[in-house]
């Protein structure tokens, strides 16, 4: 399929109240999530930390709950499967349960599905990084909607759609890729492209703490099309970004994922301060790379723990 | 000396496994662990030269010294219960059990007893360098006054990325974590008796019940008031012991072993800005010839 020369973004502003409107704006900007009625669907939420949803570090039911509502109403025989894999710190089959998500799959009729226990299937690439992805079963049967927060990220500056495929690596240390994020974000992305991406920026996260510890930010708006290189590239801007210093961003638009040059299309949104503190990154990026030398140096890894 | 260590999970692994390895003396005979498979793979790690799913084994073996017990709280009281009576040392993860009728329990087993095998628990905050040598210094040879009043902070994310294993999440969640740690740091400290305790809790979200924060209230007898906070959900990874008396305040950072002792309330950078301010107020007058503003500085 050719690539548009440019990508047409969508966004809406909005609150969780009022979300079940405004999605409905959101979709028809984008003219549709290019599935049919008679699809299997697999949302790829965000369970990234045992944080509660109104820190803004997760999915929040809330959205979950307007956008099945939405898939029901629209898209009659929809097979709809919610993911999230393992890691590090996730705990999916535990954390889904934990943070309120089990009633809303309930009333809408999706599944529930964790990509790290249900078996895999290689995928050859011709990848940054990888040569072959580990892909879920799951999602070679489905088309994957990716619903992602808006989130700075310490390690890859923004993670939004792009980077919410790495989470559907099945595998629990998904951290040892840390030392080449960018490239396997990417490949993770040619295994698995999502069909569309949402953004939830109602509470957003800035700092230079994400995308588990950094600022919650009230910044009421919804993100969304079907070239997830230009829905980055308009988030990486609303951050304060230019979406071409965002490595993944770059290399997915070399890889021919999407165009990182977009259109906004919607409401007009009020800036928001994501609070990128110059220093604050600084340190996290010496601090990383301390860490990295560690780790190599270290037969058992960096960290000791004393409990 | 011969150790087997009993539950194979997260502390063995990363703490205790480690740490006996490192101790010259000591022979790790045997792992067990209910999941013999996980047994068997913690004791190719450590290159242990048996394992077994069977605690009695363990106890019957004549050859092993100390019984070293990593396994869930919950499970501690009927394991400590066998091991007292195989009459092995023992070494017990903390805290002790999960309820006061089971540690009593084990106590008056203890009391029972008639051979010189000692239980010791995992308290080692106590034995920080600095708090064991400096701080203990310091308290006998300064006069602190009375202690009036005590205020104590575990604050630690939730150990998702410690352990998956489900137990920790589980009723009192937070207060197996690095609670009993606060708990023993401050009762050693103190060094009174309890007389009263308050403690509040909250539950992690409606579909997880249990434990994420706990506020304690602790009276000790003819002594002071300690005011304990524990919590999962707070993201700050502090571990911080105050303690303050009518002749200065003691702060005692428990993670990266230090304290810092004020007096009167200031620091000494405190002291440092105000005298530099004072010193600016009487340059100031000297320079405008204003008798009041030099007064005012002194």
């Amino acid at each position: 399929m050719p690539v548009r020369n440019i990508a047409n973004v969508a966004v809406i502003e909005g609150t969780y109240s009022t979300l079940d409107e405004h999605i409905i704006r959101l979709f028809a900007l984008t003219q549709g999530a290019g599935i049919g009625s008679n699809d299997s669907v697999a949302i790829k939420i965000n369970m990234c930390d045992a944080r509660h949803p109104e820190t803004g570090t997760i999915t929040h039911p809330v959205f979950l709950g307007s956008l099945l509502r939405y898939l029901r109403e629209n898209y009659s025989n929809l097979d709809i499967y919610v993911v999230e894999s393992d890691a590090t710190v996730v705990l999916a089959d535990e954390f889904i349960k934990w943070f309120g998500y089990m009633p809303v799959l309930e009333k809408w009729g999706a599944k529930w599905h964790n990509l790290s226990r249900n078996g895999i299937v290689d995928v050859k690439i011709e990848g940054n990084y990888l040569k072959s992805v580990p892909v879920p079963k799951l999602l070679t049967k489905t088309k994957l909607l990716s619903l992602s927060k808006l989130k700075t990220n310490s390690l890859s500056k923004i993670t939004c759609s792009l980077k919410n495929q790495f989470g559907c690596l099945p595998m629990r240390q998904k951290s040892i890729f840390h030392d080449h994020l960018s490239e396997v974000i990417v490949d993770a992305n040619l295994a698995m492209k999502p069909v569309f991406s949402i953004v939830d920026g109602i509470i957003a996260m800035g700092g230079a703490k994400g995308p588990s510890f950094g600022t919650p930010l009230q910044a009421n708006m919804v993100l969304a099309g079907s070239d997830p290189v230009g829905v980055d590239a308009a988030c990486a801007k609303i951050i304060g970004f230019k979406a071409r210093s965002v490595k993944h961003i770059r290399l997915a638009e070399m890889a021919g994922l999407g165009k990182i040059t977009h259109k906004l299309v919607g409401d007009k949104v009020r800036p928001v301060d994501f609070e990128l503190d110059p220093v604050m990154r600084l340190q996290n990026f010496i601090a990383d790379k301390v860490k990295k030398i560690m780790r190599k140096s270290s037969r058992t890894g960096w960290r000791k723990e004393n409990r | 000396m011969k150790v087997a260590i009993i539950g194979a999970g997260a502390i063995a692994r990363r703490a205790h496994l480690p740490a006996w390895k490192g101790l010259p003396g000591v022979e790790l005979a045997c792992i067990v662990d209910v999941d013999e498979e996980n047994a068997k793979k913690v004791a190719q790690e450590f290159q242990v030269e048996s394992h077994t799913d069977k605690i009695q084994t363990v106890l019957n073996d004549a050859s092993i010294d100390i019984l070293d017990i990593c396994s869930p709280t919950p499970t501690h009281h009927n394991i400590l219960l066998d091991c007292i009576d195989s009459g092995k040392h023992i070494i017990c993860e903390k805290p002790l059990t999960d309820s006061l009728e089971k540690s009593i329990d084990i106590y008056e087993k203890l009391k029972t007893k008639t051979n010189r095998a000692k239980l010791s628990l995992i308290y080692n905050w106590r034995y920080q360098d600095n708090i064991r040598q400096s701080l203990i210094r310091r308290l006998q040879i300064k006069p602190f006054g009375e202690l009036i009043t005590v205020h104590g902070i575990a604050f630690s994310r939730i150990p998702v990325g410690w352990t998956p294993n489900m137990w920790l999440y589980n009723k009192a969640a937070v207060l197996y974590d690095f609670t009993p740690h606060l708990i023993d740091a401050v009762q050693w400290l103190v060094d009174k008796p309890v007389e009263s305790v308050y403690a509040y809790a909250r539950e992690f979200t409606e579909n997880a019940k249990f434990l994420s924060s706990a506020q304690l209230v602790v009276k000790y007898e003819n002594g002071p008031t300690a005011f304990l906070d524990t919590s999962w959900d707070i993201n700050s990874n502090q571990f911080n012991i105050d303690l303050y008396g009518d002749c200065a305040h003691l702060h005692i950072d428990l993670k990266r072993d230090r304290f810092s002792e004020f007096h009167g309330g200031l620091t000494l950078l405190d002291e440092i800005r105000e005298f530099s301010r004072k010193m600016k107020n009487v340059a100031t007058g000297i320079i405008n010839k204003n008798i009041s503003t030099m007064s005012a500085a002194t």
